[in-house]
Formats: structure tokens, sequence, C-alpha cells
């Protein structure tokens, strides 16, 4: 991290010919920070699909019904629509055999700079043009392949999988780093390709 | 052959007449020292008789009766006398003379192959050294070869004990809270231990050429191995089963290890800790030991290395360390010092008496008494028709209780481990296992939880029967450490344990542990049925059409307009759908799979593609990171244009190459700024493919893969915009893994039909399915519909639209 920000200094100063403004420099404080917050997220979630499947549920926002009939997280896995992470998370615990994910390669965006509220981080400042590193969205989209039932020897499938993943509100901003994630799934969308 | 002693009762028959008796009988076989030499030199002379010298050059050893009691190889009979072909002692003695005469002939054999083994190995000698000058490289292959038989050695040596360490980690971890801290992690390493440690001894010599001691006739599993039980046997048990004062003081790592109790710790100011202080207390003594050992006092205060405590466990109020004998002064030093507010003892029952190695071979061999008892165990307890292995009541058995060996629940582990050892010893393979061992009963064993007993899972996980009954067990979280193991297990008897009163509901649980449980407790819990349901709802979901959730065309616009423009017209593309607040990138998946039907399997170039290629997992320079995120519709049109030329798929007619989703995504930013938060908007993913002409071929092309995922949102020109365009460029893959209903974990069978065959039918299928699926009608209908429409989907969907107030509702499925 340290040498990212380094980096982002050095290069700042090459390239402005004047001091970049406020929220210029915190949009590329963002932009450093969501490759690093996606490649920890990509980590955990595919071991926790392969190993400690108990807690896939717990990489999505929480299940929610809008006025308009829309619902979130949005999760599709080959077509087959789930509607809450509970459900996800009982397709891996009770239906799927052995998985072995290997993300081969993947690409990130940030969505919305100010995706959360500012008023929704906990412990953050409070200003709209603050603490964007905490509460912009990204989505990703990550090619691999997946190993099914048998390690080494099973079945191996292509895949794509595509996430928007926003800030977790029950994340605090400065607190001691919890169990809590930072970010979760909005919306999830995968496909064996091959 | 001493004569009767004369002052012995016999010549007083008043007080002990049988013994009168019994010398009077026996008085014609009882000589004296005179008489039976010469009674022995009569027979010497006899024999001599028939026998002589095979080399008689000067009768230097003369035939005494000493010659004949332990003959030398040149004794050889010279003829069996006539005379002694008849009864009595002359039998005796034509016996003698045969059995003397095999003995020479056998000797000299012997004595023959004892010539040739020294020739042999002088001419090996001479021959090594030769080939040592002649041809020096295979003697080094020779050497090489040792080296490693060496390293491999090493390397056993190195498995095998931490084979060893697992074992008493994972003692002193199931004995009554010891200490589990310093041998973090070798747990999971058991199972391998085991495989090598199996591994590393010749198990078709040893574990096969069993049955010396006449056990055999059990089966596969029956025999055991003595020299391999008793290895094992002292490694998990001997060392526990051994009274301390046993304990040999030898240089052996394991036995030098002396015992010391250290008590009064138990209310300290540290018991309030996880571990009761435990820990805290260990640390202790071994930072104040290590201030009063010699070594430390010869360096003048500066220890090298501090003193360690090898192994400790604990058992009630009493803490139990095994040091190192010659570090135990400085522990017993430590008696009366005061550990966090209490004064602890510090004690030794067996303190170590002197140096000198002394009672090693003399001692009888406990060890030896606790591998004769289990073989008797396995012997007895098994049973081969039924396959089970009965343990039950162990406790109760006479044999295991005279070893003491359910004294403490640490020996009661110990015991357990060892018999688990021994019984997976006797199976070459996990099939072996399986079949030879199905049922295992732990029945009336008083187990109040599985400490005790929990190797059993790792020794029979495919266990199809097994008996609890009769135990302790209160809860199902005494029985948790089998709670994912045993994924075969098909009856379970928990009944005479107080679970059955104290947890109510607790069969519940215990069935969603066991997933192929049919029988608890004797009652039938699941049916075939269910069991053969639950398998089937185990297999993964199919492979479903797209979840295309579109709203007012607004996606499907897009993307008929995009992929033909992106072939034709980039520049317009990026103009049309893009703004400054748009970003694109594209990564490269060089490992991704291949169609293995398809004709690309010509080496992929990816030259074009690299340059801008975008693959985070690999690329790791910040500055090349953000460079290759493109901005805005002109730098957009710039990187679109180093893109070699493409040709997609129609979207209307050849759309089983394509899968298109689409869902609704909040919070996508808002061109007005009016909702910082964002407003709703698509994220779309599509996996394709197209064509792409060979650079250096211009008349042929070749087809490529892709992923590609939009977000749109409000904005731009067309009133709908792609903020974010991602796309993963791959090796062609094929459109198989799209196909509806493919069990996804089903290996890709080759497509039997003939591609010209297949496009039309199937490409018809498809789409009727897909007008059913969106407009909800019956297939038929959709099929008539999309006639009418000349199998154009969309004029379909029109047709569908207008016609579909009068629609029947026998329509629609």
């Amino acid at each position: 991290m340290a040498k990212y920000d380094q980096h982002m200094l050095t290069t700042a100063s090459i390239e402005g010919t004047e001091p970049p403004s406020v929220l210029v420099e915190l949009h590329r404080r963002a932009e450093t920070k969501y490759i690093s917050a996606t490649e920890n997220f990509l980590d955990n979630y595919y071991v926790a699909l392969q190993g400690s499947r108990h807690t896939i549920a717990s990489y999505f926002c929480p299940f929610e019904r809008f006025a308009d009939g829309k619902e979130l997280p949005g999760m599709v896995w080959n077509g087959n629509v789930f509607r809450t992470p509970e459900e996800y998370q009982a397709l891996y615990e009770d239906r799927m055999p052995f998985t072995h994910y290997e993300v081969q390669s993947f690409d990130c965006h940030v969505l919305n700079p100010t995706a959360m509220a500012p008023d929704k981080l906990k412990g953050g400042s409070g200003e709209q043009d603050k603490d964007i590193e905490k509460r912009m969205s990204i989505v990703v989209l990550v090619s691999g392949t997946v190993r099914l039932d048998e390690p080494k020897t099973g079945p191996l499938k292509q895949f794509s999988e595509t996430f928007v993943l926003v800030p977790n509100p029950e994340k605090t901003a400065n607190g001691p780093k919890s169990v809590v994630k930072a970010w979760v799934i909005q919306n999830m969308n995968f496909r064996f390709v091959v | 052959m001493s004569p009767l002693p004369q002052s012995l009762p016999a010549t007083d028959p008043t007080q002990n007449p049988p013994l009168s008796e019994v010398a009077a009988a026996l008085a014609p076989y009882i000589h004296t020292r005179a008489e039976t030499l010469r009674i022995r030199r009569l027979l010497s002379a006899h024999l001599a008789a028939s026998l002589t010298h095979e080399e008689s050059t000067d009768g230097e050893t003369p035939i005494t009766h000493l010659t004949l009691g332990a003959p030398p190889s040149t004794l050889v009979v010279k003829r069996t006398p006539k005379e002694l072909q008849g009864g009595g002692d002359a039998r005796v003695r034509a016996a003698y003379l045969s059995a003397l005469q095999s003995h020479a002939v056998a000797k000299k054999r012997y004595q023959a192959l004892r010539d040739e083994i020294e020739e042999l190995r002088q001419s090996q000698v001479v021959d090594s050294a030769s080939r040592d000058v002649n041809r020096g490289d295979g003697a080094a292959e020779e050497y090489i070869q040792l080296v490693k038989l060496r390293r491999r050695v090493e390397r056993t040596k190195v498995v095998d004990k931490a084979v060893e360490r697992v074992c008493d980690a994972r003692l002193v971890e199931g004995g009554a809270g010891g200490i589990g801290k310093r041998r973090t992690g070798v747990r999971e390493t058991d199972r391998e231990g085991d495989v090598v440690m199996d591994g590393g001894i010749s198990r078709s010599a040893e574990g096969r050429g069993r049955g010396g001691r006449g056990r055999g006739g059990r089966g596969r599993g029956g025999g055991i191995n003595t020299e391999r039980l008793q290895r094992e046997v002292l490694k998990h048990v001997g060392d526990g089963a051994r009274p301390p004062s046993m304990r040999n003081i030898t240089p052996d790592r394991q036995s030098s290890l002396v015992e010391l109790q250290v008590t009064g710790w138990l209310n300290s100011k540290a018991s309030s800790n996880d571990d009761r202080g435990v820990s805290s207390l260990i640390t202790f003594l071994e930072r104040h030991a290590t201030k009063r050992s010699a070594l430390f006092r010869q360096r003048g205060g500066k220890a090298a290395t501090g003193s360690r405590i090898k192994r400790s466990r604990v058992e009630g109020d009493t803490l139990h360390i095994f040091v190192l004998q010659q570090e135990y002064e400085s522990y017993s030093r430590l008696n009366n010092f005061v550990f966090a507010g209490k004064s602890i003892t510090v004690t030794c029952e067996n303190p170590p008496r002197s140096r000198s190695p002394h009672n090693s071979g003399t001692s009888p061999e406990p060890a030896n008494e606790v591998q004769q008892l289990i073989q008797d165990l396995l012997s007895r307890r098994f049973d081969y028709s039924s396959k089970l292995l009965s343990l039950n009541a162990l406790g109760t058995d006479e044999q295991l209780q005279e070893i003491g060996m359910f004294k403490t629940p640490e020996t009661q582990s110990k015991f357990f481990l060892a018999t688990m050892k021994v019984c997976s010893a006797q199976f070459q393979t996990a099939e072996e296992k399986r079949e030879t061992i199905q049922s295992v009963s732990l029945a009336d064993n008083n187990l109040p939880n599985l400490s005790i007993v929990t190797s059993l899972a790792q020794t029979f996980p495919d266990l199809k029967n097994l008996d609890l009954s009769g135990n302790k067990i209160e809860n199902t979280s005494a029985l948790g450490a089998w709670r994912h193991k045993f994924r075969h297990l098909e009856q379970l008897l928990l009944n005479n344990n107080p679970i059955e009163k104290l947890q109510p509901g607790w069969e519940v649980e215990v069935m969603k542990w066991f997933p192929k449980l049919r029988l608890l407790n004797g009652i039938q819990v699941r049916t075939d049925a269910q069991l053969a349901q639950m398998d089937q709802s185990k297999a993964i979901p199919l492979v479903q059409a797209p979840d295309f959730r579109d709203e007012g065309g607004i996606v499907q616009n897009l993307l008929l307009k995009f992929f033909t423009a992106f072939d034709s017209d980039r520049p317009a593309l990026a103009n049309m759908y893009y703004d400054n607040d748009c970003s694109f990138s594209l990564n490269v998946n060089t490992h991704a799979l291949r169609d293995k039907d398809a004709q690309e399997m010509l080496k992929q170039s990816w030259d074009p593609y690299i340059r801008i290629s975008r693959n985070l997992k690999h690329l790791n320079n910040p500055k090349v990171r953000t460079n290759r995120k493109i901005t805005g519709p002109e730098e957009i049109t710039k990187t679109w244009a180093q893109i070699p030329a493409t040709r997609h798929p129609a979207l209307t007619s050849e759309f089983h190459k394509w899968v298109i989703e689409c869902a609704s995504q909040p919070g996508v930013p808002d061109p007005t700024g009016t909702y910082p938060q964002g407003v709703t908007g698509f994220m779309v993913t599509v996996h394709g493919e197209y064509e792409e002409p060979i650079p250096s071929r211009q008349d042929r092309t070749m087809r490529r893969s892709f992923d590609r995922t939009f977000v749109l949102g409000p904005g731009g020109p067309l009133k709908v915009r792609i903020l974010s365009d991602i796309l993963t460029v791959r090796a062609y893959g094929g459109s198989a893994a799209f196909r509806l209903g493919l069990p996804v974990a089903a290996p890709i069978i080759a497509p039997v039909v003939a591609p010209a065959a297949m496009t039309p039918v199937t490409e018809q299928d498809l789409m009727v399915l897909e007008l059913a699926k969106i407009t909800g009608l019956t297939l038929e209908v959709a099929k008539q519909c999309l006639e009418t429409s000349n199998w154009n989907l969309h004029t379909a969907m029109g047709t569908f639209e207008t016609h579909k107030a009068t629609l029947p509702p026998t329509a629609f499925a």
C-alpha cells in the first residue's frame, strides 16, 4: 500500500503542472484502493466457496426488497436465480460438490465513487467529498477455472463471474480490523463458459 | 544323576513313607558318578566302533563321548551294525547313528556354502575396485544411488519423528486439558504421517509375512505382525504404560525424560486465564530453571538455550512435566517458588538415580505385554463374517485391567490410539480396510465424550455401523468431534446414554450430521426413497436459460446496435454510448480452457491485445494498472483502434453462440448530479465469440471467445451510456457450455450430430424455448408464433405483444 501511495504522489507531481485539487486527490486515493480491495475480496471469496461454505452468505449485502419489487442482492448462477444470500449459501452447502477455483484474470473499475451516503459510513467524516475509498462501489469481471468433484482429477470448467461490490454498511470507518467484511456483493452473475 | 543324598528321610520310613517308595522305585536308574562314567565309556566305545574320521590321517581326535556329544564334521558313520536293528535300546543307538550321519552331511554343506559366499565376497570387492578404476561413472552412479537412499532414510526418520510428536501432542491434548499450544498444527499432519509411516516400511515383507504365531485363519485382517506391532506399541503405548521407574536412563531421546509433578498452582492469580494459567506456569518454570541450570552458571549468566519442558499434561490439580534428565536438578530446585501469588510444590516420584546405563535389557518389558494384549484383543474381538470390530466394555476386560490400561484418561487414549494404529497397519489400501471392517462397537465404555476414541474417525472414515450405546454421552456437543466425519454411516446406536433424557430433539441434530443415516437407535429415520431423493437433490443445478431482466427494451436495443457497430464503426460507437465518465479496459486470459473440438488449435497470438491488457491478476505495476483503464470517448476510440478487426455472430440468428444476461443495478452515477448515491441502471454480462483475421493469412479468420460486462446508466446522447465496459478475451471455447439443461458437472460429450444437420433444428428449438421463457407461452404456441413471424424472434415478440390480449389462457404454460 505504501508503495502505491508513494507512487501516486510522484506521478501527481510529474503530471500535474499545478497541485491537484482535494477532490481529485481523493479520487486518486480511491483509485489505488479499489484494486487491492478487489484482490482481497476475491482471495477470500473463492476460498470461502471452497472451504468455508457456512460463511458464503456473509459475502453478500443483506436481502432487501424495494417498493418497485426489485430485490438485492442480485445472484444469478448459470441462469439459476437465487433470492437471498442464504439460498445461495445453501446451494454450496447442500448441493455443490468439491470445488476449487482458480482466478486466471480479473479487472475492475470504480463504478460510483460516492455510492454510499456520507452519513451512512460509520465513523466517517460525514462530508460528501471525503472517505471516497470507503464509499465507492466497484464492478469486477473475473475469468478463471473451477475444478469440480475431485481435487486434481475432477472435471475442469472455465467460468466467468461479474460482481458489483459495495461498502458494507456494518463496517465502521476507523474501527479495529474486525471480522466484518469491508465489501459485500450487491450484484453477482456466474456462468460456465467452456 | 547325582546319587540320592543319604540324609534324606528315605531312611526313615515313618516320617515320609511315600518318598522312600519313590526312591526305591528309582533305585535301578540312579548310579554313582563312577558308575555313570563307566557306562558312558562303554557306550562311547560301542558307538566308536561304527564311526570313523573321514580323513583318517593320524586320528588326531580320538573318538570319546565328548566327540560324540558335539561331533565334528569329519566324523562319518562307517556302517550301522546289524545287531542294532533289533528292539530296545539298540534302536536308540541306531537312531543316534543315522542322526549323526545326516548331521555330518548338513555340516559339510554348510561349510561349502560359507566358502562359496566368502569367495563371492572377495571377488566382489575386487570387481568393484576394478570398476572404480575402469568405469568411474558407474561407481559414481552407485554412489549417487547410495546418497539418495541415505537421504530417503533421513527423510523417513524425520517423518517418523514427526509422527511420534503428533501422537504425543494428540495424547497431551486428548488428556485432561494438557497444553496443546506448543504443538500447533501437528494435528493436521496426522493422516499424512500415517501414510508415510506405512510407506516407509516394506509392508509386503513385514505386514504380509506374518502368521508365525499361529494367528492366521482370521482372514485378511486376522494376523498380527509381531515386529511391527512391537514398534507401534513401543512408540505409542510403551512410554505411558511403563511405570516411570522402569524408564531406561540411556541417551535415548524419549527415555531420558524425567517426570516431575507440580502442585499448588491451581488458584493462583493466573488461574483466570483460559488454560487455568498452565501455559504461564510452564513459561515461569522454564525461565527459572534456565537460570538455575549448570550451563547457565558456567557461561556467567548467559544461557545459550533456555531449559525446555519437553512434554506436559494436567491431571486434576497436578501438572506433570517431562524434562531432560540433565535438567532435572534445575527443575527440582523450583520447589516452594512463588508463582502468581501461590507457593508451588515440585516433586518427583522417581528421581533419576545415576547416569550409568543399567537395567535396560533385564527388566521385564511391559510393552510386550501391551503388544500381546492388543494382539489378543483384536483377534478376540474381530468377527470376520459380520465385519464387526467389537471394542465394547474395554474397561472390564480383565487382561486390560491387569496392565493398568484404564487407570487414567491418558493411558486410555494412548491405548486406543495404539489399537487404531495397529488396526490400520493391517491393511494395505483404504478399500481393503473399508471392506473388512464395516462396523465398530464402542458400547459400555463409560465415554463422556469422544476425546479418547476420536481417532476412530480417522482410522475408519467409511464406517457403516457404529455402536455407542451404554456410554455417558450427555449431549450432541459431546459428539461434536465426529460431526463432519463418517459420511457413510448408516446405523448409529446411542441407547442408554444420558443424551436421550437430557437433550430432547437430539435425534434431529444427529440425523443432520450423518447424511446417509438410516437407522438411529434401531429406528428407521430415513427411507431408501428419501436417501435416493437426497442424492438427487445433491446434484448441481442445471444450466438455465439466460436471466434477462430488461426494462422497456433499453438493454436489448443497445446490444443489437452495439456489436454490429463494434465490428464496423468503433469511433461512432464510442461517441454514441461513452462520455467522459465512462471507462473501458480489456484483459487477456491466456490460460483459459479451449474448445477441444474446434479447429483453432493453432497457436493463438495475443500480441495486439497484450499491449493493452489489464489483467490485474498478473499486472502489478501501479502506473500501468492506472494507465490501462481508459476513460472518455476519445481515449476509448484510440484504444479500440488497436484491437484487431472483429466479426461477432448475429445476435438474431446465431444467438445460441451467446449468453446475455442483465439485471437491474442500483447506485449507478447520475449524470445530473442530483443523486450522488446514484440511480438505477443495468448490469449486463455477455459471453460470446467473434472472428478475427489472421494477420499472416489474409483470407482466413480465427475465432476467439470473450466475456464482457457493461454497466449501463442514464446519460449521453442516446440517454443511455456505458459507464463501465470490461472485456475479457480468451481462446476460443465454443458454446457447448451455454446449452440449456446440461448437467454442469458431467464431462462435455462431443456432439455426434454433424454440424450442418444440427444448425437449423437446434436453432429453431432454442428460439422456441427462448420465446416461451420470455412470454410464458406453451412451447407449441411459441412455435406457431415464431412460424408466423418467419423465425425472427423480435418479430415474434411483436406478434405476441399485439395478440397477447386475445390469446386463450390455454396458450400459456
